[in-house]
């Protein structure tokens, strides 16, 4: 997830600024530093309260900078978070003397020491989020010890902070729930819990729904078992409830219809968890704070962990950002790629061959082996072999290269099993001589019945995609010389297989090829890769460190942008135009180039590039034609993608979709210099799914080999025209 | 014998004794020579009756299948593609640079491999755009060159005198033109061609590759090496391969020029016998796949990067055409030679069948005829000596009127045939769906007179006058 961009300076007071705002904003999952300033003022409703979370703060960020962690980290509010906790926690309880003051410079500290601990033992090991664990840790032991001293002395401040605010008209249940959301910062008054709820109301809409969702779960499991009511409503702890709905409801997990349910049964499992803590520390004489909260995310996350991506319910599998944020990423994502889980391969053949036998087949796919691919080579007229098709080498696939559909590492190798004669099988070797190649967790790849002596790889060997691995043949249960691709769940000939998709194929029809993104081709398909074409990978090539400059002229004036490639810390490249500051985030492989996302003004020439190139793939043949789902938000006015982030966990009321086709190539002049360029037409439709009359924005992008993006033009549906232009500034590099 | 003595000379009046030979006659059964020569007639081409090809176009009559023609070129890029991950097959233009069949192998993905600015300008004209242009010969005339790297055509140097040409060009336009230099080698086979471009062995081709790098203003793209012409042996293709490969990866490394193409030229077999050729090329010579395997093996064996490798250039001419054409011509009389050897004399000729004077084509008759052959030579209707298709051919007898199809005869015909005697015949072509159209006209008197000039002076205008 992009982090929010601030203008908060860089240098070390611009450090300190951010890493306390958004210390402030952790606590309920928010990356912004606006909103750690509202919830930083519902903390100093009672200053003394709010002055004693602000020096944990510090103390803990102190910490963690004199310990050189991450500065990302701390800048993000990492560290400083628990510490901000142990302090209002404190502050809850004692009044800021002196003595109590060194508990808690001490304390806060000691959470940013935990911190380091938590996140090598839970991030390193079970990569799990160590949440506020450090903040319960030390808090528990720092009240063990205030047990004994006698110079604390005991506050009742907080409970007295804006009691005006309690006479306003809000019934008792709605006032309750404002009063645990303050609760999370340790605040007992209405007035922080309506802050709280404010910010975050602008913050995250959807935040606030799963905290509803949460609170009314666990609220409602209390009520139903009879538990102490007081545990709510005096002793605030119905924020572990809404906190734990938001952390599995759409912060650590994609926010959908299921995953609300999913958030809703956890809250009132952490009700449980309240009220057993609550058993536990209450004849200590010490307070559950955010006991249940952790324990109940913790476990959950590492048994989403375990069970993998393919379930109902998928956990998010990057830097968690906002809800919203983290949908929409899923979203854009999910329309390009397979849902997470769902192995990818490459096609593992070089040119055109045809499924011969499909998933689910009529003749070897099937029960446990349904997921297989069954590949041969046809000829123009159709046949599998040349001649009279009796010798395996007179089939067209013999012997042909055989690439690794995959990067991992080779697993099991088995050779020396002889081609059949045409038209035998032998089921006692039954898959014959193969390769299989490790991909993740516990997925492998199996290329079967390849020809003797042809493997050139080892078990251990790592792989590469598109690597020649070994020959085509007819070894095991192989009539006729194919390739039989599975994924399976075991290093093991004849595992069991599993549901696997191919990516970034070309579908062959007599009307003309087609580019399908991801899919499972069916029986009788012809397909193959893409063959990689000169000038859309010159056209394309967008090393880092490389500049254009350009003429746009759009909205009736005309401007110079310089559009510079560079990369981030992440490793995303994007090209940043100048002086603008827009950016567009894209990602380049072998096969394809795709916009990822784009960030500016709509009016700029880098906007109509990010359009013209949603996705372009790098292929030969001039006939290609391709579909793509560009970044839907982009696509959608502020209005309108509003009411799209409150829509998306139940279903995406908008479709934006991309066709894309290249031109003949055509002869331009720019400055006199004319070269022959590569027209890429797209265009791209955005309307509700329930009907109504689409936006269609259309876009040509002229490619020259050596120059990149020569021509741009781009129509937008309100009519506005962009005319982009390279300006060449020196002679065109070879 | 002379009773007067006069003559010394014995002339002897009795024959000589020849020893008489009784065959068995065998039908059906295999004989050590090979199956019996009687073959089935061939009455249709691609579907349509051979006999409404002529009643609609006369004859003789090229007639060429687009479905023959499509599913050769397949063939070719299947044999190739499914081997290497980068291939472009350049259609060579003077094998056969009729619009029609150029048209059908651009639609199929051909780029373009020619040989002069006719040709270039042939290709450009029919649509092929400059950089789908591969410009090869040992002479393009400047202004040729000129154009071809102002279109962005790849130009392949034969000699020094075209680098110092192109040099010029290239400041005058001030545009570094992409070119590849021609190579020729070893590849283990006889004749070696060592006439076209620069020898790799002797270091000629390095020195050349310095000399273009150095003078920094020509884009070295790649190297191009065409070993010869109806190549038998697949394993040079895998010599040559490995040799071109192996240069590509000492110029990246010296130079620091990679080598974004390797043309291996054609010279790839149709299934056309040579003459002398033991075997009938039916039978023995190699298709794609066994070039495609050899070079692939040459490939890897070079040590080229196998994921990336430079683009694979094949300017494949005969073999995707030769099978796709077919020569009616008509019996014109039968007659029996001194020898007596049976002759046949066709309307077609090596004016029409160039390629006859180095092939053994097939001669089919095209109608039903009796099961017994008999060796004819057969002839054209030249009044020259050299006029022979098939100098001896097994044939059933066949009348005056009947039609015979040679092939295959689709390469180097129409573009090698003469306008000697006769003018040329018409072409025509069945498309995919069995529909036949005339893709070249008859020629007649006038194409002969159209250039022609009399000067007035010797005009025969009221020379003749009746009497003798």
């Amino acid at each position: 997830m992009p982090d929010n961009e601030s203008s908060i300076p860089r240098g070390m007071p611009g450090l300190w600024i951010e890493a306390l705002l958004r210390a402030y904003a952790q606590p309920l999952f928010a990356h912004s530093s606006w909103a750690g300033a509202v919830f930083a003022a519902a903390t100093f409703v009672e200053p003394r309260q709010g002055f004693i979370g602000l020096t944990g703060c510090i103390a803990a960020t102190a910490t963690a900078l004199l310990l050189q962690a991450p500065r990302d980290a701390i800048r993000r509010g990492e560290y400083g978070f628990n510490g901000l906790l142990v302090g209002l926690a404190l502050g809850l309880m004692y009044k800021p003397d002196l003595p109590a003051m060194a508990i808690l410079v001490l304390a806060a500290s000691g959470s940013t020491l935990v911190a380091f601990a938590c996140r090598g033992f839970l991030g390193d090991h079970l990569g799990l989020p160590f949440l506020s664990v450090p903040f319960v840790l030390v808090t528990l032991s720092a009240l063990l010890a205030a047990k004994g001293f006698s110079n604390l002395e005991i506050t009742l401040g907080p409970m007295l902070a804006a009691r005006w605010a309690d006479s306003l008209p809000v019934p008792a249940y709605i006032s309750t729930f404002l009063r645990s959301l303050g609760a999370v910062f340790f605040q007992v008054n209405l007035l922080s819990g309506i802050i709280v709820f404010l910010g975050l109301l602008f913050y995250s809409p959807l935040t606030l729904l799963l905290a509803i969702v949460g609170y009314s779960a666990g609220n409602g499991l209390y009520s139903l078992v009879g538990g102490p009511v007081t545990d709510i409503s005096r002793s605030y702890l119905g924020f572990n409830f809404l906190l734990t709905s938001i952390a599995l409801g759409g912060v650590w997990v994609v926010m959908s219809w299921r995953s609300i349910i999913f958030a809703a049964f956890a809250a009132a499992g952490a009700a449980l968890l309240t009220a057993a803590c609550r058993a536990c520390l209450s004849p200590l004489d010490l307070p559950v704070l955010a006991a249940p909260f952790n324990i109940a995310v913790l476990v959950s996350l590492y048994s989403l962990k375990l069970k993998g991506g393919t379930g109902a319910v998928r956990p998010v599998d990057f830097a968690p950002g906002r809800v919203e944020d983290n949908l929409r990423a899923v979203n854009a994502r999910t329309a390009r790629v397979p849902a997470d889980g769902v192995p990818r391969i490459e096609l593992p053949v070089r040119g055109t061959w045809t499924v011969t036998q499909g998933f689910d087949g009529k003749i070897t796919h099937k029960g446990q082996w349904r997921h297989g691919l069954d590949l041969e080579v046809m000829d123009a007229s159709g046949k599998p072999y040349s001649g009279n098709g009796l010798h395996v080498e007179d089939y067209h696939a013999y012997n042909l290269p055989i690439l690794s559909p995959v990067d991992g590492v080779v697993s099991a190798v088995k050779d020396g099993v002889p081609d059949n004669p045409v038209g035998e099988i032998n089921t006692e070797q039954n898959w014959g001589n193969l390769v299989t190649i490790w991909l993740y967790g516990d997925l492998h790849v199996t290329l079967c019945h390849l020809r003797a002596g042809s493997i050139k790889v080892k078990p251990g060997d790592r792989v590469r995609r598109g690597q020649g691995i070994a020959s085509c043949g007819s070894s095991g249960r192989s009539p006729q010389p194919h390739l039989h691709v599975q994924v399976q769940h075991s290093a093991t000939a004849g595992g069991t297989t599993t549901y696997f998709e191919v990516a970034e194929w070309v579908k062959v029809t007599p009307d003309g090829p087609e580019l399908i993104p991801r899919g499972v081709p069916e029986e009788g398909t012809a397909l193959r890769r893409i063959d990689t074409n000169d000038i859309l990978k010159g056209g394309l090539d967008l090393a880092t460190g490389r500049t254009f400059k350009f003429k746009v002229r759009s909205a009736g004036s005309e401007t110079v942008e310089e559009w510079c490639v560079e990369t981030d810390l992440l490793g995303r490249t994007f090209l940043e135009s100048r002086p603008l500051g827009d950016r567009l985030y894209f990602s380049i492989t072998s096969d394809s180039f795709w916009s990822l996302s784009f960030e500016g003004s709509r009016h700029s020439g880098l906007y109509a590039l990010f359009v013209a190139a949603t996705k372009i793939p790098l292929d030969r043949d001039p006939a290609l034609t391709w579909k793509d789902r560009p970044a839907t938000s982009l696509f959608l006015g502020p209005m309108a993608r509003i009411f799209r982030d409150m829509a998306l966990p139940f279903t995406d009321p908008f479709r934006v979709e991309a066709h894309g086709s290249f031109g003949p190539l055509e002869r331009i002049e720019i400055a006199g210099l004319s070269m022959d360029v590569m027209p890429v037409h797209v265009e791209v439709t955005s309307r509700l799914r329930l009907g109504g009359r689409g936006k269609t924005w259309k876009a040509v992008l002229h490619l020259d080999k050596t120059l990149g993006p020569a021509r741009l033009s781009l129509d937008s549906p309100s009519g506005q025209k962009t005319m982009v232009e390279q300006i060449l500034t020196e002679e065109p590099e070879n | 014998m002379s009773q007067d003595g006069k003559d010394e000379v014995e002339v002897e009046v009795k024959e000589r004794y020849e020893r008489p030979e009784i065959a068995r006659h065998v039908t059906g059964l295999m004989n050590k020579f090979g199956a019996p020569a009687s073959r089935k007639p061939m009455t249709h081409i691609a579907g349509v009756p051979v006999s409404e090809l002529v009643a609609a176009h006369g004859s003789p009559l090229f007639v060429f299948s687009e479905a023959d023609l499509a599913r050769k070129y397949r063939d070719a890029s299947r044999a190739f593609t499914t081997r290497h991950p980068h291939v472009e097959l350049a259609w060579s233009y003077k094998t056969n640079y009729l619009d029609a069949i150029c048209a059908i192998l651009h639609r199929e993905g051909a780029a373009a491999e020619v040989v002069s600015e006719l040709e270039y300008e042939k290709a450009r004209r029919l649509g092929v755009p400059g950089n789908k242009i591969y410009f090869n010969g040992p002479y393009k005339p400047v202004p040729a060159l000129e154009r071809a790297a102002r279109d962005g055509a790849k130009i392949h140097v034969d000699h020094l005198d075209e680098v110092h040409e192109l040099e010029g060009i290239a400041s005058r336009l001030d545009k570094k033109p992409e070119i590849a230099i021609r190579i020729n080698l070893d590849a283990g086979i006889q004749p070696q061609w060592g006439r076209f471009g620069f020898n790799l062995e002797s270091g000629q081709a390095l020195a050349a590759v310095r000399r273009i790098v150095g003078g920094g203003k020509l884009n070295l793209v790649g190297l191009h090496c065409h070993i010869g012409t109806f190549i038998l042996e697949p394993d040079a293709y895998r010599v040559t391969a490995l040799k071109l490969g192996s240069f590509a990866l000492q110029i990246e490394k010296e130079y620091g020029v990679k080598i974004e193409y390797l043309d291996m030229g054609g010279g790839f077999t149709s299934t056309n016998t040579l003459k002398g050729q033991y075997f009938t090329g039916e039978s023995v010579n190699p298709d794609f796949d066994r070039y495609a395997e050899a070079v692939s093996v040459g490939l890897a064996q070079s040590g080229l990067p196998a994921e990336d490798p430079p683009r694979l250039v094949l300017e494949t001419g005969r073999a995707i055409v030769d099978e796709s054409g077919y020569l009616v011509s008509t019996v014109i009389a039968n007659k029996r030679l001194p020898n007596g050897l049976r002759a046949i004399i066709l309307d077609a000729g090596v004016n029409t069948l160039f390629t006859s004077f180095w092939y053994n084509h097939q001669v089919i008759p095209a109608q039903e005829h009796d099961p017994f052959n008999e060796p004819a030579a057969v002839y054209g209707p030249l009044c020259m000596n050299i006029d022979i298709i098939r100098p001896e051919i097994n044939l059933p007898s066949l009348s005056t009127g009947d039609r015979v199809v040679i092939r295959p005869v689709g390469a180097y015909n129409v573009t090698q045939w003469m306008q000697f005697i006769r003018s040329r015949p018409p072409v025509v072509l069945i498309g995919l769906g069995g529909e036949v159209e005339l893709i070249r006209e008859a020629e007649d008197l006038s194409d002969i007179l159209r250039r022609e000039k009399l000067p007035p002076r010797l005009s025969l205008e009221g020379q003749y006058h009746g009497g003798t």
